[in-house]
């Protein structure tokens, strides 16, 4: 891929970026009053929504520009851009990176879950290894006792110390 | 006056408190290293063990703590980029980009110094001018504090490396995060989707920890193969002189002013008082550019004005009962336990105690320093493990610091959450120092403009009323042109490139 | 067979007995959902200490706050119905909460009231360089210039935001109520002088009373035990012809289905907590002398409280 098609394909995820700016934005407006309260309530000029709707019509103007601009730009470039063939190269290339973020967020997903369901020693010490695994650590005797260390080190602290009801 | 406080440093030197005092600090430094938790919470968990002691050793372990975590927190803000407390967040910005160019104990160091120094200039001004720092505390309404947060917000370009667009898009995102839940005025649910746990909103720990720690993690993991460790291989402790602390003396004065001046402020103190000393320091420097990429200035400026709203946070607390912050709220809860009444008689009825925590404060500083000079070391080594290593308990850290927030697990969903979107975000070259800004400043705008209103019947020019308000506003209106203006200048330059 | 039968029925029984006689076996904690520092956080952390001491284990006060106290009594709706975890707020908070506005949650009845600790009336007070020196002499100045005249609250839905309206309904005053994030902000504007009057639970602001800075000019409640003798006979509402009684009393709630010998071991402490001669004490150093509910005593305050509220909402609240 030569310059230019990398340029282009940047500002395709900008467009991207864009468009998730502006559904915020214009989500906000819809909302905003999920209890159906009456916009009267409040005194002194202001009421519960002013702000939040201020801020949101705000965030519109911008990410409309921002959003423009991106695809003004894309537009200009003159190479091609492929969506389907992009992915594939950008994940072939980076399959291992994709990997590792895609399996710290389940995991982290995975032990808050666990986190009151299970002793928090047993989660704290699988959460460790696995991810140990995970960042492509090999070394399973350290990484065994650094699970084991750190569990028995975070166990003293957050339940005994700092009293969390886990 | 000055005899009293000679007593109080007699009582500190007492060999328990004296002891007290050191374990307070030590174990403030530990616990705001941690991502994640608080100054706030570590005095709460203390509270119980310091019953049985008498009022002055308990509230000298409490100061300790105090002091102890606004360092600490920016331990982990310069080390992980996860800040300890939300103070410690602007510390970030350039002392985590140092650290990742080898030179982290020299961030470390230069914290340390102007963390000592803005306590020790923070103290000198206490005491010395008890009357005129209570009638900030009590004549600042709610209006200035209004105009000091939008001032901050302003200052936004400060933090952004490049676009400008990018920086206000990401600042109202953080405003719009910060409104989520309950509004404090009405209590009308503002974006909680009908869920009972968003009914309080977005808990701030959780917000902090996943827009710098989670997403650092996740945007980090691409180092992972390249450099084996977070600093270089030609790393060694090289800690500041302190001809170099000295040489840098408009970072540190200008925030010691506005730890000073801010800190004194009820409700706005330290978290408004870090982001004003970075931006106007950057935006008075020789080198603006320098700034993100690791200039020692950036961490000078804002540490200076984290340890220096501690006197300003503490005189109100201790002529008025009004607390400063939420630390020094807990405090006041304290002196009612061991007996005494806070308000405006405390300094006559409790002088023994009250003279003690002054004389406390600043010996807490200098072990602080003391204490934080020797455990770079530490805390360096702790950093040339590998990320490989690192990470996860970074990750655990961060959990649970979400998680004792309020106790409940969904606060470390929303900070995965935020973790995921800040990473995103700053893929595309939003900086999320930005939504951190807003996210902090917002709620505060809001609240404080909102009574200011009320209080002045819908009367906007209320806002003008007094001189103090007309000088803030003419520096927000040239801030705007400035700011305006070096768009303008990054845009021509990037066009001619 | 009818041995075996009756043997097993025995050892169950008695297993069950030994279980239960257990209670309590590890610490208790207590959700406060306010800041710590703030006025039920600090009662709670005096009551804490005797409670300790009469359960005989430790307890561990935890502070959850946000949503006007919604979110620790939401908390303490989700536990374990064990007697471990328990709520410690002000009654009138927790009819606040159900009474003024249709929240996405149950408060009053989701939970099992336990016992009443301390009470104290909501009164209201003036910086003294407004001069004002009674209630009604406010009230008048404010008729004759309505919407004028400022109240600070410390709080939407609490006895604060009662009182305000029953003074605002029974009276036509026409104060312009003004709701703070908590009592720390309203202390504040009240010692600046930035509003007329503020309204807020008594001990709060004591100390400046005694002082000399700020006026007592009314209460809620009678003022007869507070340690202050100067401000005992102060006038009441009720006594002004306003038909409120305004105050809180703080207690503990257990979550609904905790078993009903923990509920009588529970009132057992309480008791013997709240008249212990340590929180007497902090009591008289906080404002007043501590007072003991039973929880059927406790229950009856609440639902003539509730009574004092909804009355108060339907006339001149409607929203």
């Amino acid at each position: 891929m030569n310059k230019s098609q990398k340029i282009k394909a940047e500002l395709f995820k900008d467009i991207i970026m864009g468009i998730i700016i502006l559904s915020i934005s214009v989500g906000c407006f819809f909302t905003y009053n999920p209890a159906d309260a009456p916009l009267e309530v409040g005194t002194g000029g202001m009421t519960f929504a002013t702000y939040p709707l201020a801020v949101a019509s705000l965030l519109t103007i911008l990410g409309l520009i921002y959003l423009l601009s991106s695809f003004l730009k894309y537009i200009k470039n003159s190479s091609k851009f492929d969506l389907l063939s992009n992915i594939k190269n950008a994940v072939k290339n980076n399959q291992s990176l994709y990997f590792k973020r895609l399996g710290s967020v389940i995991l982290l997903i995975i032990y808050a879950r666990m986190i009151g369901e299970i002793n928090f020693f047993i989660s704290s010490m699988i959460f460790l290894f696995t991810a140990f695994y995970l960042f492509d650590r090999r070394d399973y005797l350290k990484m065994s006792v650094l699970s084991v260390l750190g569990s028995g080190f975070l166990y003293a602290l957050f339940i005994y110390f700092l009293k969390l009801p886990i | 006056m000055f005899e009293g406080l000679i007593g109080g440093f007699a009582n500190c030197f007492d060999p328990i408190n004296f002891t007290l005092l050191f374990l307070g600090t030590f174990l403030g430094l530990l616990v705001g290293a941690l991502p994640g938790l608080s100054s706030p919470m570590a005095i709460i968990i203390l509270l119980p063990v310091t019953y049985s002691l008498e009022a002055l050793p308990a509230l000298l372990v409490m100061i300790g703590v105090y002091v102890g975590t606004k360092l600490g927190g920016s331990f982990s803000a310069i080390l992980l980029r996860t800040p300890g407390t939300p103070a410690s967040a602007c510390t970030a910005i350039d002392g985590f980009p140092m650290a990742e160019n080898g030179q982290a104990s020299l961030a470390l160091g230069y914290a340390t110094y102007s963390s000592f120094f803005g306590g020790l200039t923070s103290w000198i001004i206490a005491v010395t001018c008890i009357p005129i720092i209570s009638a900030v505390a009590l004549k600042s309404s709610n209006a200035d504090i209004a105009l000091i947060g939008i001032m901050g917000l302003v200052m936004v370009s400060a933090f952004t490396r490049g676009s400008m667009l990018k920086g206000f898009i990401g600042v109202c995102i953080g405003l719009l995060i910060g409104s989520m839940g309950m509004d404090k005025s009405d209590a009308i649910e503002r974006f909680t989707f009908g869920s009972l746990d968003l009914l309080t909103g977005v808990p701030f720990a959780a917000a902090l920890v996943g827009l710098f720690g989670f997403s650092v993690v996740l945007s980090d993991l691409s180092l992972m193969k390249t450099t084996s460790q977070l600093i270089t291989e030609k790393f060694k402790i090289e800690l500041p002189s302190f001809k170099d602390f000295c040489k840098r003396w408009r970072a540190w004065s200008i925030g010691s002013f506005f730890g000073a001046v801010v800190g004194a402020i009820p409700g706005v103190g330290a978290d408004g008082a870090t982001w004003l000393a970075y931006g106007t320091v950057k935006n008075n420097s020789k080198n603006p550019e320098k700034f993100g990429l690791g200039e020692p200035d950036g961490v000078i400026a804002p540490e200076t004005a984290n340890n220096g709203t501690t006197g300003g946070a503490m005189v109100p607390m201790l002529t008025l009962g009004i607390p400063g912050d939420a630390s020094t709220a807990i405090m006041i809860g304290a002196l009612y336990l061991h007996g005494l009444q806070p308000g405006v008689t405390l300094m006559k009825t409790g002088a023994e105690v009250v003279y003690g925590m002054l004389a406390g404060l600043l010996l807490a500083g200098i072990m602080m320093f003391v204490i934080a000079m020797g455990a770079i070391r530490f805390f360096v080594y702790i950093l040339r493990q590998h990320r490989s290593l690192l990470f996860p308990f970074v990750m655990v850290f961060a959990t649970l610091g979400a998680y004792a927030s309020y106790n409940e697990i969904f606060p470390v969903y929303a900070a995965i959450f935020l973790g995921v979107f800040g990473f995103l975000m700053e893929e595309r070259g939003f900086p999320v120092v930005t939504i951190v800004l807003g996210v902090i400043l917002g709620p505060i705008i809001e609240y404080n403009t909102r009574i200011a209103l009320q209080v002045a019947d819908a009367n906007w020019l209320t806002f003008m009323d007094t001189l103090p308000r007309i000088i803030i506003l003419g520096i927000i209106i040239f801030l705007v042109f400035n700011e305006i203006k070096q768009g303008l200048i990054r845009e021509k330059l990037s066009k001619t490139k | 067979m009818r041995n075996i039968f009756l043997s097993i029925t025995f050892i169950i029984f008695g297993f069950s007995q030994i279980v239960l006689a257990d209670y309590p076996d590890k610490a208790i904690r207590i959700i406060v959902p306010y800041k710590a520092g703030g006025g039920t956080d600090t009662i709670a952390r005096g009551f804490a200490g005797a409670f300790s001491k009469a359960a005989g284990v430790d307890v561990v006060i935890t502070n959850v706050n946000g949503g006007a106290g919604s979110k620790g009594v939401i908390q303490v709706q989700k536990a374990k119905a064990d007697g471990y975890t328990l709520l410690l707020t002000g009654s009138t908070d927790m009819i606040g909460l159900s009474t003024f506005r249709k929240m996405p949650f149950k408060a009053v009845g989701s939970l099992d009231p336990v016992g009443g600790i301390y009470t104290t009336p909501t009164y209201i007070l003036a910086h003294k360089d407004r001069g004002y020196t009674s209630l009604e002499e406010v009230i008048k100045k404010s008729k004759a210039n309505p919407g004028k005249l400022t109240a600070g609250i410390g709080g939407k839905f609490g006895a604060h935001d009662v009182l305000a309206n029953a003074v605002n309904g029974y009276k036509n005053a026409g104060f312009r109520i003004i709701a703070y994030d908590g009592g720390a902000s309203l202390k504040k504007a009240t010692i600046a002088n930035e509003i007329d009057i503020c309204i807020i639970h008594s001990p709060v602001l004591l100390n400046e009373v005694k002082a000399g800075l700020l006026n007592v000019i009314g209460t809620g409640g009678s003022l007869a035990k507070i340690t202050y003798p100067k401000i005992q006979g102060t006038k009441t509402l009720r006594e002004m012809g306003i038909p409120a009684d305004v105050g809180v009393t703080r207690g503990l709630w257990a979550p609904k289905g905790t078993p009903k010998d923990v509920i009588k071991k529970l009132e057992k402490f309480i008791k013997a907590a709240a008249t212990s001669e340590k929180f007497k004490k902090f009591g008289n150093n906080f404002g007043f002398g501590p007072k003991y509910y039973s929880s059927k005593a406790f229950l009856d305050l609440l639902n003539l409280e509730q009574g004092v509220y909804t009355d108060i909402k339907g006339k001149f609240m409607s929203k």
